[in-house]
């Protein structure tokens, strides 16, 4: 669905992106993590067709995204900073959408009426800045895009909204394989909707990952032996973290489960344990020290 | 899907009319008063001036008014209208929808135009309708609706398509504003700026000859001004309503082109271009630069006062455009850029004040001379071309073509060139040379000098201007018959002398042509109370059949005439009735525009000298000129049985020669 091929902006005389490149698959959910001013924003702007790269391709379907209305008129572009016609009420704003979209689903949007439950006949920029974003959800979702680029979208909902958002996200992604661009500072804000990630640190795209390969491929073990511990003990496993509490021993290693298990458990240890390990562990330790920079990104 | 989000979106028009719909209504209502509603006030008035009032357009109805509404509400609809690319939310929402640039553009100013034709539109069919149902043809007629509409559209389009280009090259509303206005009268400022300039450092470089009146032309505010406040100049041809019709496209298209290039994310910068911004911080440099210049130069006419206007106003512009530029005020560290300008603006102003281009010592060799005209300012020149004066236009063209005289002018300007720095300064009695020679080859060197007066530069004066040459091209005297001529009156303070027989006509012209030609220069300028004026009324039809001359002491030849028709007592005052006058240095006298309080000082002066001699009062009366504190001394004339006393003063190069040698001595002892 998105192809980003070497983009490179620079903004103000100041490199905002070099080399990005990434791929979302269609009916995917790539969550793109970094901490402020990693370039998130200009990169979605891009990828919405708002500014212009300077080196390299931006792709939608196959096709440059910039000026090109065909593209633009199935995707949704939520900023992290909501606009709205001033003096505008939601119905305002819904016919405005709808001259706009050719396939604005009346339907959907009485549906979401009850989803959101805001009159309307409300001027929208009385509004709190989370109710806003429900709106801008609400007529983002009533115009039934085939791509949704999302900048910080969790911020200044409360839990139980949160959660119908995620819900409906997730509903329109099983359903229509509507494909998801989602930015956030916080690993844990997105990771239980995201099947992809992406971490981007001071305009340079760090790594990128399928969220359950990488579960799936990184085990926490606790490890202990009468006596002294084997010397060969790692060979064959890729060890990426190792942490000794007296007798015991805590590693990251990789692989999967299965094979992990066995591997240890020919040195016959005394306690062996498969640990459940979090998301931004992983992160942290697949990453080494480049992890513990951007440490404050993954928790 | 196309047919769906059709080209004009109703729902566009609907926006639109939320964000600048209450400029049009503002507009439309002022329009309504300030037409309609005048006319049907001064028609219903009772007072007849009204009703006589001459009224040419419709632009004389509240005109100040109508300026002002289309100076300002196209400028306000371009920043409204467009206030979306100026605002980072509203830029990246309307550039997120899958509307390509070109159709959010053309969309925009099409209701730009929308709501800049309908009010005049609407008015205009008030005031047909008003003209077909009431008696208004006193007031305007169809016509003037016609063509009130299509200039007022005229000039609001332009400056409308002219503030949306600018909005498209920067990326704050404020801006967008200034910037707008600034590049509507650019092409009339910065001409005035140059050619004013370039006269501090071309000595005898004339700004008049190039700023010439068509330049109000150039900026649609100067000449739509200037048509409604002159009601009726001759702005406004078919070459000027083409001219407009294709610099709204161009602004239009130059606009389209901009906005597709646009970066969105110079949001909120001055300019959304990198290139423009030093393109944009040196010329502003440049401009208050060259206006702190004029600025100073103009109060204190002097060469350092000069230089303080660059540097001040370098400076100031600099840091304005440092400060819009990087939206803070706190730019006094970022003055590399500064220094540099100054350098080369230093090395340019060395290279034209040590006249490094030849301008100011460049003199025509007599023989490549095709002819010289040589006036006292631009507009004399250019009476060529038309305009009126007293004596005709083509009565007052000082062109030399003789060689000799053409010689006389080339001396007078080496002098002028030669003396240039003692003339830098005293500004009291100065004189304007216009030289614009006409060479053989065809080319023209004009030149303009102010001086003061000074007796040096009377003896190169004399040549040229008591040349028959100059004169008979100069006095319209000259240029009649005496069968032209219906009277010759000489007026004075003593009476009025008319003639009027045929035969005496013909011989008291033919004494004052050769007058005339005989005076010495000296005599050509503006005399007191006691000369008399002589008027030739001309049986010619038109206002200009009348030939005014002075009665001057050297005109012998008509002073003999008068005489022997025994005429002369009738309009000379005679010494014998001045009992005494009294003269008296004008440092003594604390003069305030009241005459009969500077007398009594004059006359009660501890420096005064009182005269009685008749042949002193006689050259006194010849040589004083009205009271004027500028002068060096007053002189006050007492009347023989009477209270009545007269203050005058003597011109600087008029005071008699036993004056000076008084105060002379006095000054000695």
């Amino acid at each position: 669905m998105i192809q980003v091929h070497n983009v490179e902006k620079r903004l103000d005389e100041i490199e905002a992106l070099s080399d990005v490149s990434f791929t979302v698959k269609k009916g995917s959910i790539y969550g793109l993590l970094g901490s402020n001013g990693a370039g998130k924003t200009t990169l979605l702007r891009i990828v919405a067709g708002i500014l212009r790269e300077d080196e390299g391709r931006v792709m939608v379907n196959e096709e440059p995204i910039f000026e090109n209305t065909k593209m633009k008129e199935r995707m949704i572009f939520i900023p992290d900073t909501l606009y709205f016609f001033s003096q505008y009420t939601i119905q305002q704003m819904a016919n405005f959408y709808k001259s706009i979209y050719s396939e604005w689903n009346e339907e959907r949007f009485q549906q979401l009426r009850e989803v959101f439950d805001i009159g309307l006949d409300k001027k929208i920029h009385k509004f709190s800045k989370g109710m806003q974003r429900q709106v801008a959800f609400w007529l983002s979702m009533s115009t039934m895009p085939d791509l949704l680029v999302l900048d910080e979208p969790i911020d200044g909902l409360d839990p139980v909204m949160r959660k119908k958002v995620k819900n409906l996200i997730l509903q329109d992604v099983a359903e229509r394989e509507m494909t998801v661009l989602i930015s956030s500072h916080n690993l844990r804000e997105i990771e239980d909707i995201c099947d992809h990630v992406g971490v981007l640190h001071k305009g340079k795209f760090l790594l990128e990952k399928e969220l359950d390969d990488l579960k799936s491929d990184t085990q926490k073990i606790q490890i202990a032996f009468k006596g002294k511990t084997p010397e060969e003990l790692f060979d064959g496993v890729q060890l990426l973290y190792k942490e000794e509490r007296g007798s015991v021993m805590l590693c990251i290693v990789r692989g999967q489960a299965d094979d992990v298990t066995t591997h240890f458990e020919k040195y016959k240890p005394v306690v062996f344990d498969l640990l459940p390990l979090s998301l931004e562990e992983i992160f942290i330790y697949e990453m080494g020290d480049v992890g513990y920079a951007i440490k404050n990104v993954l928790v | 899907m196309q047919s769906k989000t059709s080209w004009f979106s109703k729902e566009m028009m609907i926006q639109s009319f939320h964000s600048v719909g209450w400029i049009a209504l503002i507009y439309l209502v002022g329009l309504l008063l300030t037409l309609p509603m005048r006319i049907l006030m001064i028609w219903s008035s009772d007072d007849p001036s009204d009703y006589y009032a001459n009224h040419e357009n419709l632009f004389d109805y509240n005109g100040e008014i109508q300026l002002i509404l289309v100076y300002i509400v196209p400028v306000l609809l371009a920043i409204f209208l467009i206030r979306f690319l100026q605002v980072k939310n509203a830029s990246d929402f309307m550039h997120s929808l899958p509307i390509k640039r070109t159709r959010l553009y053309n969309v925009y100013i099409g209701m730009g135009v929308i709501y800049l034709v309908l009010p005049v539109l609407v008015t205009g069919s008030v005031l047909m309708i008003m003209n077909g149902t009431m008696d208004l043809e006193n007031y305007y007629s169809m016509k003037d609706i016609w063509s009130w509409m299509g200039l007022i559209l005229l000039v609001s389009l332009l400056i409308f398509v002219s503030g949306v280009f600018v909005g498209a090259m920067t990326g704050m509303s404020a801006l967008q504003g200034v910037l707008t206005y600034i590049l509507l009268l650019l092409p009339v400022g910065f001409t005035i700026l140059i050619f004013m300039n370039t006269t501090y450092f071309l000595y005898g470089f004339s700004p008049e000859y190039y700023l010439s009146s068509q330049m109000i032309r150039y900026s649609p505010i100067t000449s739509f001004f200037t048509y409604v406040a002159e009601q009726g100049g001759e702005v406004f041809s078919w070459l000027d309503i083409i001219l407009y019709l294709i610099m709204i496209f161009v602004f239009y298209s130059a606009g389209m082109v901009v906005y597709k290039k646009r970066h969105l994310e110079g949001v909120s910068q001055a300019f959304v271009f990198k290139s423009l911004k030093p393109f944009f911080k040196y010329s502003v440099t440049f401009c208050v630069m060259l206006l702190g210049g004029m600025y100073f130069r103009e109060t204190q006419h002097s060469f350092v006062w000069l230089i303080v206007g660059y540097v001040l106003g370098s400076i100031i512009g600099y840091l304005i455009a440092e400060m819009l530029l990087q939206k803070t005020w706190r730019v006094f560290t970022h003055l590399k850029g500064y220094l540099l300008f100054a350098v080369l603006v230093a090395i340019a102003i060395v290279a034209f004040r040590f006249d490094l281009t030849g301008y100011e010592n460049r003199i025509p060799e007599l023989n490549e001379v095709e002819q010289v005209f040589i006036g006292q300012g631009v507009w004399q020149y250019k009476l060529k071309d038309g305009g009126s004066s007293n004596n005709g236009p083509e009565y007052n063209q000082p062109t030399l073509t003789k060689k000799e005289n053409i010689n006389s002018v080339i001396q007078l300007h080496e002098f002028l060139v030669e003396n240039k720095q003692s003339y830098s300064r005293s500004y009291h009695y100065t004189r304007v040379f216009f030289i614009a020679y006409e060479m053989k080859n065809g080319e023209k060197v004009i030149r303009e000098y102010r001086v003061p007066e000074t007796e040096e530069l009377l003896t190169y004066m004399r040549p040229i201007y008591e040349a028959n040459e100059f004169k008979e091209k100069t006095n319209r005297i000259f240029h009649i018959a005496s069968e032209e001529v219906t009277r010759i009156a000489v007026d004075s303070r003593e009476g009025q002398v008319i003639i009027h027989e045929p035969e005496k006509i013909a011989t008291a012209l033919e004494a004052l042509k050769t007058d005339v030609k005989e005076a010495p220069y000296e005599e050509e300028r503006s005399k007191g109370p006691f000369v008399p004026s002589i008027n030739i009324y001309l049986s010619s039809v038109g206002d200009q059949n009348e030939v005014h001359l002075q009665f001057e002491s050297s005109y012998e030849q008509f002073k003999k005439w008068l005489e022997e028709e025994n005429l002369l007592d009738e309009v000379l005052l005679d010494p014998e009735e001045i009992e005494y006058a009294v003269i008296a240095p004008s440092k003594d006298i604390d003069f305030k525009r009241d005459d009969a309080e500077a007398t009594k000082q004059v006359i009660e002066s501890p420096n005064a000298l009182k005269i009685t001699s008749k042949e002193r009062i006689q050259v006194s009366l010849e040589n004083s000129n009205w009271a004027d504190p500028g002068n060096e001394y007053f002189i006050v004339f007492k009347f023989k049985n009477s209270e009545a006393a007269e203050l005058l003063s003597f011109q600087n190069n008029d005071v008699p020669e036993f004056v000076k040698e008084h105060y002379e001595k006095a000054e000695v002892k």
